[in-house]
């Protein structure tokens, strides 16, 4: 389903193939490989060098590929982008990232994708869990992260994760041994932004969760930058037996931030993983969950939201793979349009031969509030077995005139009855994410992109 | 009674078409500060559609007659304008606003009715304080205000919301469509005593039934019975029981032959 009010671009110099290459040459990325800082693991660097190989046959996607028909991948492929300093030559203003420590528990801080020493005071987290930068995880867990990098992610033939991992050099690593429970989020901060040139970061978070241990993390990313500043940032998670992972996603990107991200997902039998994604885009932002659900009654439950002004492009992809049967999916996604913003929804359901009584669910909803926005949501459910039970929709409208004329009924003027309705569609995913402190601060960043009166919290 | 004054509502000779269809033809009704009336009339009758166009939905057309409000043109007012004159409907099938947060509704209706009286917004605990006494009075669970409106409350729950919806707003004139229906005997007696509790020489109540037995607990002063768009008969609450005992059929068939 599409609704537009303007006709995508056509990148001219798309090949056949469905690639495009970087529009100056592979130059750049080759420079910035050879920047990279050579004191890793040997295995490492090789991964790396055949991570660049793998990217230089590819380049970028092209909307000739099923996956990037609605997603023109030119304001990446036209800049010519250079790693961040290492370390960063500044430190980021405390006021643009303090407000999104909220969760109480234990954070990391990164700008520019290398970590901050200035942690937050937490209470110490306990034995069975690390919280590491991925380059202390090398020091002291090598051989886990070696077994681990690239299994929920794999090369294959994905252009931003070959690049990922060409320039890979920093990210969180969370590990729960079995059985570990965190009672209190963990947080990982990204702060991008404050460049004068150009700027690529490619960060790869790790989330291993042991059989039956349980957790949340929150992770997000925020900045405003007014050159480019692309971030192609991966986190792969993996589920052991009964493992519970709730991930909340929040992106919160200001002018020329450039966003590429994807959630990479294994799950084991009995194990949950929770997604919320939560999305206020910069110029132009794409968000992948990938989830593989590996064994019977393993269970995802996808919920998002993005809200987009101005000339934002946001997209937001969604693979569920019910691998094995017995397994259930739910996903609901929300997209609030402003000014001449263009959201893309697609959400890919694989049902797997033999992978019998399946569970899924998929629904989309967008609110178009301008004649300019426009939003290309797709479903796309394949199945290869029988006894099933799939179903997905999408809507693309306006405000609820019912629900208009009850609020109005009790005296609420009709422009904050109006308000108030955006608000609650917006508001309805939020309320899902299971940490007062994160929906506080969602709320009132909601308030702010939709521009809205403060709903204060009487209760 | 209170004749010598300005009726808060009067109807006359209203006719109501939706798509073309005349639903309502030809409708008298005055009602006083202080008093309860009651609408009663089988399904399709038109109750409904009278609850809607005195609270200003959209989708109905006024072919012929008035409707003043405390003696202004109510038909020319928004729905929030109506609400903040001090009318209230409190509605057949209450709407599910996943998002908004109940108390955060129910605060910015009553700010947005108190600006109209002239009054300064509620301060956050007097509304806290005002909400739990309500809540009690209808007998509604705290924790239920504190989700989105409406959202996966139980149909009794609804109808209780409205209930305390209109207890907090004390509306001059409270429309009620049907919210009896659906409740047990309980639930039933709990939202007339709301009802029955904002019964004073200053408010007024037009109750829309289909049945008789909310009226044993909220006895009207007076009775008309709806039929086909057109009120048939009126009387006092003693209509009520004879229509519970002869139903719609016969009093329909005896009223239109008096009418032919």
């Amino acid at each position: 389903m599409s609704v537009r009010g303007r006709a995508i671009p056509t990148p001219d110099s798309m090949s056949a193939s469905g690639f495009i290459p970087p529009l100056q040459g592979f130059g750049s990325y080759e420079n910035a490989f050879g920047q990279l800082s050579q004191s890793v693991p040997a295995w490492l660097q090789q991964l790396r060098a055949a991570a660049l190989d793998t990217f230089r046959q590819l380049g970028f996607p092209s909307q000739r590929l099923e996956d990037w028909k609605y997603t023109d991948t030119t304001p990446i492929a036209r800049e010519v982008f250079q790693l961040p300093r290492r370390p960063p030559a500044t430190e980021p203003r405390a006021e643009l990232w303090e407000p999104w420590v909220f969760s109480g528990g234990a954070a990391m801080v990164f700008f520019q994708g290398w970590p901050l020493p200035l942690q937050p005071v937490a209470p110490p987290l306990p034995d069975e869990v690390s919280l590491l930068s991925l380059q202390d995880a090398l020091a002291k867990e090598e051989a886990l992260v070696r077994g681990l990098l690239g299994t929920s992610a794999p090369l294959n033939e994905q252009s931003f994760t070959a690049l990922n991992t060409a320039l890979l050099d920093e990210g969180a690593w969370v590990r729960l041994a079995p059985g570990a429970r965190l009672a209190t989020p963990i947080q990982l901060l990204f702060v991008g932004g404050s460049v004068e040139h150009p700027t690529i970061l490619c960060p790869r978070n790790f989330i291993v969760l042991g059989d039956g241990a349980e957790a949340t993390v929150i992770e997000c990313w925020i900045g405003e930058s007014s050159v480019p500043f692309l971030t192609n940032g991966i986190t792969e998670v993996v589920l052991g037996e009964e493992a519970h992972l709730t991930h909340v996603r929040i992106l919160a990107e200001r002018e020329a931030m450039l966003h590429m991200g994807l959630t990479a997902v294994r799950q084991s039998r009995g194990s949950t993983f929770r997604s919320q994604v939560i999305t206020f885009p910069g110029q132009w932002t794409r968000v992948e969950i990938h989830t593989r659900l590996e064994a019977p009654a393993a269970t995802a439950l996808l919920d998002g939201l993005f809200v987009a002004n101005g000339s934002s492009f946001v997209d937001h992809h969604t693979t569920i793979d019910h691998a094995q049967g017995a397994t259930t999916s739910r996903q609901l996604y929300k997209g609030v349009l402003n000014g001449a913003s263009h959201g893309v929804f697609n959400g890919k359901v694989f049902v797997r031969p033999g992978a019998l009584k399946s569970d899924a669910q998929q629904m989309n909803k967008n609110l178009l509030l301008s004649d300019d926005a426009e939003i290309d949501t797709k479903p796309q459910l394949e199945i290869f077995a029988d006894d099933v039970k799939c179903s997905h929709g999408a809507a693309i409208g306006q405000l609820d005139e019912e629900a208009l004329f009850y609020l109005r009924s009790r005296g609420v003027a009709a422009g904050d009855a109006r308000h108030m309705l955006i608000y609650g569609f917006a508001n309805e995913i939020v309320e899902r994410v299971p940490w007062e402190n994160a929906r506080r601060r969602l709320r009132a960043a909601l308030q702010e992109r939709l521009a809205t009166a403060p709903p204060e919290d009487p209760a | 009674m209170t004749m010598a004054k300005q009726p808060i509502l009067e109807i006359r000779n209203l006719h109501v078409s939706v798509n073309h269809t005349p639903i309502l033809r030809g409708i008298d009704l005055v009602i006083h500060h202080g008093e309860v009336h009651a609408i009663m009339g089988p399904n399709g009758s038109g109750k409904s559609t009278l609850c809607y166009v005195l609270a200003g939905r959209e989708g109905y057309t006024i072919t012929e007659g008035q409707v003043l409000y405390d003696g202004k043109n109510l038909l020319a007012m928004s729905p929030e304008e109506r609400a903040q004159a001090g009318l209230f409907l409190a509605f057949q099938y209450p709407v599910e606003i996943p998002g908004v947060g109940n108390m955060y509704f129910l605060r910015t209706a009553l700010n947005a009715i108190r600006k109209h009286r002239g009054l300064e917004p509620i301060d956050a605990m007097d509304f806290l304080q005002l909400v739990r006494e309500k809540a009690k009075l209808v007998g509604i669970d705290e924790r239920l205000l504190k989700r989105s409106v409406n959202e996966g409350f139980s149909g009794g729950e609804k109808k209780r919301n409205e209930v305390l919806q209109m207890a907090i707003l004390e509306p001059t004139l409270a429309i009620l469509d049907e919210t009896d229906s659906g409740l047990d005997i309980d639930a039933l007696r709990i939202v007339a005593d709301g009802v029955n509790a904002l019964r004073n020489d200053q408010h007024a109540v037009l109750a829309i039934t289909h049945y008789q037995r909310l009226l044993e607990y909220l006895v009207p002063d007076y009775v008309h019975v709806l039929i086909g768009g057109q009120i048939v008969c009126s009387g006092g609450p003693e209509l009520a029981a004879e229509l519970e005992r002869r139903g719609y059929a016969e009093l329909g068939s005896q009223v239109t032959a008096v009418v032919q």
